[in-house]
């Protein structure tokens, strides 16, 4: 009985999921309605410039959406069950601002060869981010939940300011990475969004593969140890799948702030504490809110764009406060 | 008798040292920041002109561009230091920094807001909405913590949130009206590139009356950082003195971000500098110690930056960041 209560909350979530990704195509600088958008999609028709504005610059936006919006919230459900942590986010450990630097560094050191040494930038910054936060936040071997959250947002604060740094001597050539370091989905095309399809896709499969493991992680240590559960190897697997997650999305996208801290939890509200549940309902929460970000961005101007990364923040923050006044210590 | 006396007099002995060299250094900091920039000016010249001023070519540099920016990094460096130490004193937490908890970056979109609605605006009101945003963000802070149950690290977490926040919203306002924002963009990262005569004439003397008020009530707030029973057995009204050190901090914090823009980290700096120098308890040295080392990492920060970049405006706050992070980290793990 429950378990069907909660796969028809995650049949509505799908649903939901979808329609934000339809409106997406629907909404920007020139509107088309529902109608148009399935003519233009199906019968291939063109309605006003409508075949170039959702071929070329929806779809790969919309579909860049999807992907890196699950990915984040996929990221920060493993880092939040791994650290026991409700706050804990690939943002406010710093991995996002240190893969986002290591992007830029790569580029404007070795120029782009192709969609995958970005990838590799991104995630040698984000295991040196994330490292470098857990050991600055480790003290006799003991993790305080509020100081590793200060530590890593110190963190990605230092990471982020020294791209500032990187990017206020070479503005002409990466003058695009503005955009990048707020997260937006500005400049996303459909080669690079087809090139992270694959590896995506690999990586989202396989940490669903690894929801048992995610749950017994929530276990005290003792317990787990007792069943004979490898805690550290599992943990430093789970982590390592998050950082993967995190630098695929990251490399595409740039930091896309509070979406991945904000999603986990709000699944975590309606489905309770089973990551059988939470996890799946956790990357279409993350899918909706980035995607409704970027609507948001893309319409409340036109024609200015205000990047998603910054809506985020501004819808996550508050979001933030409730999660830590709840919190007990 | 006499050890007693010979302790003390090496006592004295010790702060004066401490004093004079770091008067000189930030006496040499000045004349450094002088002599910087496109053109350079060696430093005789620089004392033969201020012998005999003439309407030299060099002269008007100096006056006019160097000298009231140097007098800015000093001022508002010492007064962001000050800031830091009264609200040190005042939570009781080794990390409370004003620009992390949301007081600077509160500033800082009150100074937006009027800037984009009214581009021409006088200075005066300019400073008032910086005021004025910057007491509501510290406020707002406060009272989340103060809802939430006070926790030192829960202080800062909550600061950065706001801050987070504040600083989304002024990035989408300058997106929003990009026509009007190439005043504000360069000053966002905090930098001394804008200084004027004309600024430094309105802000200054508010600057030093809140200068004198920290040097009143140190002692009182020093007492109520031991302990508001203490401080309340003593005769003090608890409730008054913190609506004081409030205003004092809001009003350093604003009008120094009015000036220079926003900071991050730099009062945490300062203090914790002044806290490995001065090695001893005593507020009154402390802020004394303070005000030196902010007016000399402001100018210091200003000056490497310019001597580094000779052709460009380098902000200052992206330099600090990357030096303040570090530090914010160290105290993370000292509390506890």
């Amino acid at each position: 009985m429950i378990t069907n209560h909660k796969i028809n909350k995650l049949i509505i979530l799908f649903i939901t999921a979808i329609t934000i990704c339809y409106t997406s195509l629907m909404l920007g600088f020139t509107y088309y309605s529902i109608t148009d958008v399935i003519d233009t999609l199906i019968y291939k028709q063109d309605i006003n410039g409508s075949y170039f504005a959702i071929f070329d610059i929806r779809i790969p936006r919309m579909l860049m959406g999807v992907l890196c919006g699950s990915m984040f919230a996929l990221s920060s459900s493993l880092l939040q069950s791994v650290f026991r942590n409700p706050m804990a986010s690939s943002e406010t450990l710093g991995i996002n601002s240190a893969s986002a630097l290591f992007v830029l560094i790569g580029i404007s050191l070795f120029g782009k060869s192709s969609e995958y040494s970005l990838l590799c930038y991104s995630l040698i910054g984000a295991a040196l981010g994330f490292t470098i936060t857990l050991f600055s936040s480790l003290d006799q071997g003991k993790i305080l939940r509020v100081r590793l959250i200060i530590v890593g947002i110190a963190i990605g604060a230092f990471f982020k300011s020294a791209s500032q740094f990187i990017m206020t001597f070479q503005d002409e050539k990466l003058s695009s990475f503005v955009s990048f370091l707020n997260g937006t989905l500005y400049s996303s095309t459909i080669e690079s969004a087809s090139a992270i399809i694959i590896p995506s896709i690999i990586v989202v499969s396989i940490t669903f593969c690894c929801i048992k493991q995610i749950d017994l992680l929530q276990l005290s240590d003792d317990v787990a140890i007792s069943i004979g559960f490898n805690v550290t190897r599992w943990k430093i697997i789970i982590i390592f799948l998050a950082l993967l997650l995190t630098a695929i999305a990251v490399s595409c996208v740039g930091s896309l702030g509070f979406i991945g801290l904000i999603s986990p939890n709000i699944a975590r509200l309606i489905f309770g504490y089973s990551n059988k549940y939470t996890l799946l309902a956790s990357s279409l929460i993350g899918i909706i809110l980035t995607i409704s970000a970027d609507i948001i961005g893309r319409i409340i101007f036109i024609p200015y764009e205000i990047a998603p990364g910054i809506i985020s923040i501004i819808i996550g923050v508050p979001y933030f406060l409730y999660i830590m006044r709840k919190l007990r210590y | 008798m006499s050890w007693h006396f010979i302790s003390k007099f090496y006592l004295i002995m010790k702060y004066v040292l401490l004093y004079i060299s770091l008067f000189i250094a930030t006496i040499w900091l000045f004349i450094w920041s002088l002599t910087l920039g496109p053109i350079h000016i060696p430093i005789n010249k620089i004392i033969d002109l201020i012998r005999h001023p003439e309407a030299t070519l060099e002269w008007r540099i100096i006056y006019e561009t160097r000298l009231p920016r140097a007098l800015i990094g000093v001022l508002t460096g010492s007064c962001l230091a000050i800031a830091g130490v009264i609200l040190q004193y005042v939570t009781r937490n080794l990390m409370a920094c004003p620009s992390l908890l949301g007081i600077n970056q509160g500033a800082q979109l009150g100074i937006l807001l009027i800037l984009i609605t009214a581009p021409f605006t006088q200075l005066p009101i300019v400073i008032l909405y910086a005021l004025v945003g910057g007491a509501v963000a510290g406020l707002v802070t406060y009272l989340l913590v103060y809802s939430m149950g006070v926790s030192a690290l829960k202080l800062v977490l909550v600061g950065q949130a706001i801050n987070a926040l504040l600083y989304a919203i002024s990035l989408s306002l300058i997106i929003l009206f990009p026509q009007k924002s190439g005043v504000i963009l360069v000053n966002i990262n905090g930098s001394l590139a804008g200084s004027s005569w004309q600024s430094f004439h309105t802000v200054a003397p508010i600057l030093f009356i809140a200068i004198i008020a920290c040097y009143v009530y140190i002692k009182k707030i020093h007492i109520l950082s031991l302990g508001e029973e203490i401080a309340t057995s003593l005769g003090i009204n608890i409730k008054w003195l913190l609506a004081i050190a409030f205003i004092i901090v809001t009003s350093l914090c604003s009008l120094s971000v009015s000036l220079v823009g926003q900071i991050l980290f730099f009062p945490l700096i300062a203090v914790n500098f002044s806290k490995i120098i001065l090695k001893s308890n005593s507020p009154f040295h402390l802020l004394i110690v303070a005000m030196f080392i902010g007016a000399i990492l402001m100018t210091l920060s200003d000056c490497l930056m310019r001597y580094i970049y000779i052709d460009q405006e380098v902000p200052i706050g992206i330099f600090m960041s990357l030096i303040g992070a570090p530090v914010l980290v160290l105290c993370a793990r000292i509390k506890q």
